[in-house]
């Protein structure tokens, strides 16, 4: 009788232990890291007077999670983050100048792949005078994925870049130069010597011809650079005609086509050869008063090294681009596709985002997107007024029906 | 496959050694015990492969080729919407002498199971929350393998038992997106038991355990894909490893162990303790073996029991627990370069408590000629499943009650019925849901539809029934049918199976 209650309370009292356990909320604890970030202004002899406010945006690669803080006169953000990858943008103004008066400027600064980690960390984040709005010729649509045939197959040919004078005054294409990064932005590599802060790799230039006067854009005009200017309707009837098209892009020792009636871009550096997928950065740029592009290529082509790392192993490459300092450059866009984005292949001073027209790589419904500026508003004149604040994901409007096709 | 006929010869070679020394009655009494619902509450001792032999007073060799077909729109989505297949098993049992025994399983199978999304793994149960995840899903095809084998002997008052198994298991799609999942489990387990004062045996086991999963995943059609997710528990997922992943290995490993009491002789009280430990990793073969997360689980159980027999009935009662806690950690990581991932951190963001406790009373009366078997049963499951940043949550609080009654009834001519009918109910009676509302559309759909399953309250019903009769050669040939039908909130679940066998 005994021995049978003892193994009942026995019995009980494990059923009690089992249950008394449930009542423990033994959360994890979530590893947070204390951050100091001291926001810098670069180049360093830009003596700043004041910073009037910053906001600081993060976003955490892993988790997704996002968060924003907000800084006025100070340049140091102390913040807990949970431990992870960041991508920091910084937006803001400040005052700078010397004794003789002050000028206040945007500024604008992005780290992609910060490592916060640790129970305390301090970071420096550099931050870039924002050019204002450009004064020349900006790029208003890049039509970069060509058409599909109505049979399906993939048509290239009627790729084009849509060039506007988003200012009041006439201005000049003659001589501009149209650029394609040499590095791509679904590939991210330790580059050295590492010159994006001030300079822009160049894979591919091509230039306006003319002497100066020859091509003008008055106020609020575009003029449109095609990758073939014929009439593709006749190929492809999904396509459009760019018979009439400003220039046209003519690769010499290839089998290009040729429209005599259209004045060809003159090859610089390398071929272009414009991706489907987007996937590199296109910039506008004027070389200095007296330069050709003969001098240009002798004195800035460089080459970079960097190291391919594949399961393990690691192999060094090498290759060659054109360096083009920033102050050159009027316009730059970065192209991607929103999974396979892993860097901007420009310094955040010319721009601090980037657009694309599809979600993931090979999607075949890219065919016949663009990318196109949004427009703010209308001219006395009734001319588009175009977004441009050095940042292409809110500047521009991803995949979207290109302007000529109607 | 190749193995599987061998080692079923092999078995059923065992007991044709003993065919020629069975009376027919023998067979009656067979079946019998392998209906009894006595044996049935009692088999958690079994767990001790020293105590395995004596849970059976009689050898038996079964033999059954079976299939089975469900449809079950209440579910989660990351196990399906039924199976269907087909399979054939055969388990062996035989005394050698009054001191040593020897059995052995082995089984196939071969199905699909339909309409799985949001999983393209095999095994969901082992590995979640970390599986490869998309919208798309579709039937997954299985084929699995299974043997296991052990062996006891008793020396003086001790017995000491070895069990090992194997399985594999192969999952596949043949259209996009196409995983094919391998998965291999071998487990180990061995004990040894002591009559103490000749009246109780106290028993003390140990058993470890390897479970491997290769992934892969590709895509024939170039028309574009889904994104695939790398999942991580309530809907969430590492952004940087989501979208074209292709392959995973997972391998983890299971310590356990237990100890037990009960006595000796019909084994009419027992209280038998256990504790069970599982790590897995899942590594990203891609990024050469980068490991993207852990689970660590652990698990006690008990099972207790009380008996008591008058010669003509049998009652009792019987409870068991178990109390399982999984925690998640997932790594995170710095994308250096597009091929180079680097870890620069892990934090452990998931946890799932599950304890549950059943009480089940026993009934049996009759004689020879007819028994009846009535199990009441009572339960209480409460589950806990978090995730802590962003915060998401579920918890469920759960009443269980119902009873199983058995109608055994032997005819002239050794045949035999067994019917089995029961009846169940659940009851939700708590239950508090948090999602992270950032989370795409399509999978807070996905959570929401398997909440609303989770959270149904249902009633459940089962028919069983088994049919032996004589038979040339095979001695005793058998059919069986079971149909078992479940009612929730969100949809009737219907399972039918159908088996044709042999026991002697």
């Amino acid at each position: 009788m005994l021995k049978h209650v003892l193994k009942t309370l026995f019995i009980l009292c494990t059923v009690m232990a089992i249950t008394a356990c449930s009542s423990d909320s033994n959360e994890a604890l979530e590893a947070k890291t204390s951050l100091k970030l001291e926001l810098k202004v670069i180049p360093e002899n830009i003596q700043v007077k004041e910073y009037k406010n910053l906001t600081i945006s993060f976003k955490e690669l892993n988790s997704g999670f996002t968060i924003t803080q907000e800084l006025k006169n100070t340049n140091v953000l102390q913040v807990v983050l949970p431990s992870g990858t960041y991508n920091i943008t910084a937006e803001g103004s400040i005052v700078y100048g010397d004794n003789s008066g002050s000028v206040e400027a945007k500024v604008a600064g992005v780290q992609n792949g910060m490592v916060i980690n640790g129970s305390e960390t301090s970071k420096t984040l550099e931050l870039a005078l924002k050019s204002g709005n450009s004064s020349d010729l900006i790029l208003e649509e890049i039509f970069f994925t060509g058409t599909k045939t109505p049979q399906g197959a993939m048509y290239f040919g009627d790729q084009y870049f849509k060039i506007t004078n988003n200012t009041d005054k006439t201005l000049y294409a003659d001589g501009m130069l149209l650029i394609q990064s040499s590095f791509m932005t679904n590939e991210k590599q330790d580059y050295s010597p590492n010159i994006m802060a001030t300079t822009l790799s160049a894979g591919a230039i091509i230039r306006i011809p003319g002497n100066g006067t020859m091509y003008p854009v008055k106020a609020g005009e575009s003029i449109i650079i095609a990758e073939d200017a014929i009439n593709h309707k006749n190929f492809n009837p999904s396509s459009i005609n760019l018979s009439n098209a400003n220039f046209q892009i003519f690769k010499e020792d290839s089998d290009d086509i040729d429209n005599p009636a259209v004045p060809k871009m003159v090859n610089v550096f390398d071929k272009m050869v414009i991706h489907t997928q987007g996937y590199y950065a296109y910039a506008l740029a004027r070389m200095p008063q007296g330069m050709t592009h003969e001098t240009l290529v002798a004195q800035n082509t460089y080459t970079y090294t960097y190291n391919l790392t594949i399961n393990g192993d690691v192999y060094p490459m090498d290759g060659t681009a054109v360096k083009i300092p920033n102050e050159w450059i009027t316009d730059a866009v970065n192209l991607s596709v929103q999974d396979s984005f892993q860097w901007q292949v420009t310094s955040p001073s010319l721009d601090m985002g980037w657009t694309s027209v599809t979600t993931f790589d090979g999607d075949k419904n890219r065919f016949g997107k663009a990318v196109r500026r949004k427009v703010t508003g209308k001219t006395m004149e009734g001319k588009n007024i175009l977004k441009d604040t050095n940042n292409s994901t809110t500047d521009f409007e991803h995949g979207v029906k290109p302007s000529l096709f109607n | 496959m190749k193995y599987f006929l061998s080692i079923s010869i092999l078995l059923i070679s065992f007991s044709g050694v003993k065919l020629h020394a069975q009376i027919n009655d023998t067979i009656i009494e067979k079946v019998r015990e392998e209906y009894s619902f006595e044996r049935l509450i009692k088999n958690s001792i079994t767990l001790n492969p020293a105590s395995y032999n004596a849970a059976r007073k009689h050898s038996i060799t079964t033999f059954n080729v079976f299939t089975e077909k469900s449809n079950t729109p209440s579910q989660l989505q990351q196990k399906g919407r039924g199976k269907n297949l087909w399979g054939a098993e055969v388990y062996s049992l035989q005394k050698l002498d009054d001191k040593t025994a020897v059995w052995g399983n082995a089984s196939y199978t071969q199905g699909k199971n339909k309409q799985v999304v949001w999983n393209e793994n095999s095994d969901y149960d082992l590995i979640y929350p970390y599986v490869a995840a998309d919208s798309v899903g579709g039937d997954m095809k299985f084929e699995n393998y299974s043997f296991s084998g052990g062996y006891s002997k008793k020396i003086n008052t001790y017995t000491l038992g070895i069990t090992g198994s194997y399985q594999a298991t192969l999952s596949y799609r043949d259209i996009d997106p196409r995983p094919k999942n391998t998965a291999a489990h071998f487990s180990l387990a061995m004990g040894a038991d002591k009559l103490v004062f000749g009246k109780f045996r106290v028993g003390a086991y140990a058993n470890a355990e390897k479970y491997t999963q290769k992934h892969y995943l590709s895509f024939v059609c170039n028309q574009g894909y889904p994104m695939i997710y790398n999942m991580s528990g309530l809907g969430n997922y590492n952004e940087l490893l989501s979208g074209k992943l292709r392959q995973a290995y997972y391998e983890g490993w299971s310590y356990g162990g237990g100890l037990q009491i009960f006595e000796a002789d019909s084994r009419n009280w027992y209280l038998n303790m256990g504790i069970k430990k599982f790590n897995l990793d899942k590594l990203l073969t891609e990024y050469a073996d980068l490991n993207a997360s852990k689970i660590n689980e652990q698990q006690f159980t008990f099972s207790a029991g009380k008996f008591f027999n008058s010669g003509k009935t049998v009652w009792g009662i019987s409870a068991e627990g178990n109390s399982t806690e999984r925690k998640g950690i997932e790594n995170l990581f710095l994308n250096e370069n597009s091929r180079n991932y680097i870890q620069i951190g892990s934090v452990e963001k998931y946890n799932h408590k599950i304890n549950s406790i059943i009480f089940k009373g026993l009934i049996q009366m009759g004689n020879e000629k007819t028994k009846s078997s009535l199990i009441p049963f009572f339960g209480w499951i409460q589950e806990k499943e978090k995730y802590s940043s962003p915060a998401s949550r579920i918890e469920l609080s759960k009443l269980m009650y119902g009873a199983d009654y058995q109608w055994l009834k032997t005819f002239n001519h050794q045949q035999i019925l067994s019917v089995v009918a029961g009846l169940s109910a659940t009851n939700v009676y708590q239950k508090n849901a948090l999602f992270n509302n950032s989370v795409k559309p399509a999978i807070n759909s996905m959570l929401q539809e398997n909440y609303a399953f989770q959270s149904s309250d249902f009633w459940q019903a089962k028919l069983d029934v088994h049919f032996h009769f004589s038979f040339p050669v095979v001695k005793n040939a058998f059919v069986g049918g079971k149909i078992m039908y479940s009612n929730f909130k969100t949809g009737s679940n219907t399972l039918l199976a159908v088996s044709i066998g042999s026991i002697f």
